[in-house]
């Protein structure tokens, strides 16, 4: 049974994880000319991903092993290893990777946006310990 | 899938049910369901595209408003 349902959700994340072929998602990866630009359709991505699990989360046709699994898997992406320990609701997150992703775009844009060396300064000063952050996230850290 | 296949594995599900496997055919309609999700995630994907086209890219704001909603439809 226990292989059974690995294979269920297998199937499920694979069918999702496929729709990077779909000419919708290659078409908004095709408008990103900047890296800020790559990371929000990346962004945008998890958000359409997100709500599909919210559709299946909300059909009271979906099993509960599912239902579990997905809403745990969507969690992990949303909140921080603190946030996903302590008995906090996912809407509550707001540390996890999709954050620091937001937190490194707005990063990227401040260097750009910058006018003056100063404002250029300060836009790389907080834009490269969250590169390192993520550096480290995608290393497993 | 191709209709036949779908409708084989509907027609296995119904047997499923009938025979008490409730747990195996909620999982098969489980995967059917994801084949139709993964089409949808790109429908969604597709009318972002056409916005980012028509108004510009999306803002930071736009995006987080939008996560913060899904979060709170999926729970957990």
């Amino acid at each position: 049974m226990r292989s059974l349902k690995l294979a269920g959700l297998s199937f499920l994340m694979a069918l999702l994880c496929s729709c990077t072929l779909f000419a919708g998602t290659q078409r908004v990866f095709s408008l990103a000319e900047t890296p800020a630009q790559t990371a929000k359709a990346s962004l945008l991505l998890h958000n359409a991903i997100g709500n599909q699990i919210a559709v299946f989360v909300e059909n009271p046709a979906t099993s509960d092993a599912s239902k579990e699994s997905l809403q745990r898997l969507y969690r992990r992406t949303v909140c921080s290893e603190a946030e996903v320990n302590v008995p906090m609701r996912t809407e509550e997150c707001g540390e996890g990777p999709a954050y620091r992703a937001d937190a490194a775009i707005a990063g990227f844009e401040a260097v750009q946006n910058a006018q003056t060396e100063a404002e250029l300064t300060d836009a790389m000063d907080d834009l490269v310990p969250l590169l390192v952050d993520l550096a480290s996230l995608l290393n497993g850290g | 899938m191709k209709p036949w296949i779908r409708i084989s594995l509907g027609v296995l599900t119904g047997y499923w049910i009938r025979d008490g496997k409730t747990e195996q055919a909620a999982l098969l309609t489980d995967a059917l369901a994801a084949q139709d999700a993964g089409r949808d995630v790109d429908d969604l994907m597709e009318a972002a595209a056409v916005k980012w086209e028509a108004q510009g890219e999306p803002t930071l704001e736009e995006i987080v408003a939008a996560r913060k909603a899904i979060q709170a439809r999926v729970g957990g």
